[in-house]
């Protein structure tokens, strides 16, 4: 079924559709909500409030641009809408003291892990440096619209994604390196 | 910053990422679209059903004309020549300054002097009317029934005291409350909803390592479980409920959890908020008399004075009928304390002010100590009256005259949850005492319109009905606004058969939910 027939019976409140249409996009979906939290059952909180917008709003999507693009925008709204709202990431919301800056050896080091093992790498990342790491680099919203996004100075957007960043290339050339070595130790 | 290679990849690498959610989650997605579409619908009705409402208010008021607004001659002679008084009509030029033959409204407006209106034997006094009436009146057959009804009502007023009535009244009305009192009682449970509110609690006790569908799942079965022994306890033999207990003991036994300890907890916080709570009501919407099931008359404007001669009339043949009754503003606030009974029930008392309105057409102010008789018993002396306005002595003294009523009620709700949207359904009593009021009460025996507190009843039992929707349920104060009829169940004139009713917009806000 395409989709523009898929949205219409959604839209017509046909639970086969609508179930279809999620069963095609949740996995995904799941993924960019895990990206955001610290756990899969939060994840899956905000999938779920996620998918409710998505079918109460779906009468707004006009074909304009994909839907699964319109999707996953959602999902990075209620995942923020999450963040902000829920206590236990408030903190982590909060700009705290810098740790300090890394030298970087490579700029951009070959990423060999898995999805799940790089998404589980960003998650690590300290306080505030997750999201404005996944806004920036997976989403692609600049600075400023990051900066608008979590009422925050672009400039503190910018410096704290600097920070994100050349702390995650040292974790992942560890990675690479360890793997390196555990290669050269079975041979 | 520019968008490196590192970022390409990460992106690509994200694009891979791909979870397979847990079984329960189409499920919850499901059931949030239909409620929350449903809510959606009920908010359109309501909105639709306060516009109807509203719209119908400014209709009423917008049809009544300003209170003291002098008539025109023209529109009252087009009015006199069209309604059934015709053959009554009162000419100004003849009337005024002159006496009325037969007629012991003498004079028209005579200010300063004490004078006693008699009028004993009605039939002289009709003749004399006949006498003084255009001469080319005849006796129609619509004023034989008009007549007819008149006495009728005469009649029934005689058989039934007003006293009396009132009393039956009350015998109805109590055991209604009782039994819904009961009902409340029966269906006192405790309510699992406010379980579900704790869950973010439970949730930062147990942590993240659960599955989310299974945390608030325990606590709740537990609960329910609880629920059902109780119910069976309640409700079985003496064998059963042993029984009953000895798995209650069993599960509390066995079952010594942290999640046993936070389902108690919850049902712990859950007693403490299921205490009074108080809040503020205001109410706005029209008022009026209505007659029997003749609930919602007309409002009043000059172009229809005058209904028929029934209207309102206490004691037969009246050639001069009392203007028609038309509605009014009111408007009620009030302090309310409201305490949950169950999961869905709930009961409210208070004290309120409520202000209510009705308007009549008047005629010509009289000014001077004067007996005016009784509808059925003696003299009232007056300093002021008015005469009915198809007898006024100029056109230009006609004028709508606005009864105001101030009442003080204490009134008892019952509040029930329908369906698992916030919408809620009251319905209760309202003890009323009139504190004061301007209103004028008609005398059918000497056809003019005098204040008469001892004429009105002054305590009112009303009856009541609505239907609340919640907004900002999660917030420390939840309004709840929506539609509200009430009803006069006693009559508000001892003579006369009209009952005060309203119909508006009621709100309510809870002012925090405080132990008191």
């Amino acid at each position: 079924m395409d989709q523009h027939r898929l949205v219409k019976d959604c839209l017509k409140g046909k639970p086969a559709a609508q179930k279809q249409l999620y069963e095609m996009f949740a996995g995904p979906m799941l993924g960019v909500c895990y990206r955001y939290t610290k756990s899969v059952a939060d994840a899956e909180d905000v999938l779920q409030e996620g998918f409710v917008k998505v079918f109460l709003n779906l009468h707004q999507f006009k074909f304009e641009g994909e839907l699964g693009g319109w999707i996953r925008r959602i999902m990075v709204t209620t995942s923020i809408n999450f963040l902000k709202k829920n206590s236990r990431y408030q903190a982590e919301l909060i700009f705290p003291e810098e740790p300090p800056l890394h030298a970087v050896n490579n700029d951009s080091p070959e990423v060999r892990m898995g999805a799940r093992e790089l998404a589980d790498l960003i998650r690590q990342l300290p306080p505030g440096y997750q999201t404005i790491f996944n806004l920036y680099a997976v989403e692609g919203f600049n600075h400023i619209e990051i900066g608008k996004i979590l009422g925050i100075q672009e400039s503190t957007s910018r410096s704290q994604y600097a920070r994100a960043r050349a702390l995650l290339i040292q974790w992942i050339e560890q990675q690479n390196n360890d793997v390196k070595t555990s290669a050269y130790a079975t041979k | 910053m520019q968008q490196s290679e590192f970022e390409k990849r990460v992106r690509e690498k994200m694009d891979e990422l791909n979870f397979t959610p847990s079984p329960p989650v189409w499920p919850h997605i499901e059931k949030q679209i239909r409620q929350k579409k449903d809510r959606r619908r009920l908010l359109a009705w309501i909105f639709l059903l306060a516009l109807a409402l509203g719209g119908g208010t400014w209709w009423m008021l917008e049809t009544m004309t300003d209170k003291g607004q002098p008539v025109t001659e023209g529109k009252i002679r087009e009015k006199v020549e069209g309604s059934e008084v015709k053959g009554d009509k009162v000419e100004g030029d003849k009337v005024k300054g002159d006496k009325v033959k037969g007629n012991e409204v003498e004079g028209g407006e005579i200010e300063g002097r004490t004078e006693n209106i008699v009028t004993t034997d009605v039939e002289e006094k009709n003749t004399v009317v006949k006498e003084n009436e255009v001469k080319s009146r005849t006796t129609t057959e619509k004023e034989k029934v008009t007549r007819g009804r008149y006495e009728d009502g005469s009649e029934t007023m005689a058989k039934v005291p007003a006293a009396k009535n009132r009393k039956t009244v009350t015998r109805d009305t109590e055991p209604q409350g009782e039994a819904a009192l009961n009902t409340g009682r029966k269906n006192t449970k405790p309510a699992t909803e406010k379980i579900k509110q704790d869950k973010p609690a439970a949730d930062t006790q147990s942590v993240v390592m659960t599955p989310p569908a299974e945390l608030p799942a325990k606590p709740l079965e537990e609960e329910n479980k609880k629920e059902e022994t109780t119910k069976e306890t309640e409700t079985g033999t003496a064998k059963e409920t042993a029984t009953a207990k000895e798995t209650q003991k069993e599960t509390t036994t066995q079952e010594p959890s942290a999640d046993t300890a936070v389902a108690v907890q919850s049902s712990n916080r859950q007693q403490k908020t299921s205490k009074w709570t108080k809040g503020i009501s205001v109410t706005v919407g029209v008022s009026g008399m209505g007659e029997g099931l003749q609930l919602f008359p007309r409002g009043l404007t000059m172009d229809n004075l005058y209904n028929s001669p029934s209207t309102g009339g206490g004691s037969g043949v009246a050639p001069l009928p009392p203007s028609r009754v038309g509605n009014g503003f009111s408007f009620g606030a009030g302090y309310t304390i409201k305490r949950n009974t169950g999961k869905r029930l709930s009961y409210s008392t208070g004290l309120r002010y409520n202000y209510y309105s009705t308007s009549i057409a008047i005629g010509t102010r009289h000014l001077g100590d004067t007996s005016i008789p009784r509808n059925t018993w003696g003299y009232v002396t007056v300093g002021v009256f008015y005469s009915n306005a198809l007898a006024s002595a100029s056109f230009d003294a006609r004028r709508i005259y606005r009864n105001q009523y101030h009442f003080v009620s204490v009134p008892f709700d019952l509040e029930m949850k329908l369906g698992d949207i916030p919408l809620y359904a009251t319905t209760g009593l309202s003890l009323q005492y009139m504190v004061a009021t301007n209103a004028l009460v008609y005398s059918p025996r000497s056809y003019v319109y005098y204040k008469d507190k001892e004429a009105l009843n002054r305590l009112q039992l009303f009856g009541n009905i609505g239907l609340h929707y919640t907004f900002f349920q999660k917030k420390k104060t939840p309004v709840q606004v929506g539609p509200q009829l009430g009803y006069g169940l006693g009559r508000l004139e001892k003579q006369n058969r009209s009952n005060l009713f309203t119909a508006g917009i009621t709100a309510r806000m809870a002012l925090g939910k405080k132990r008191i």
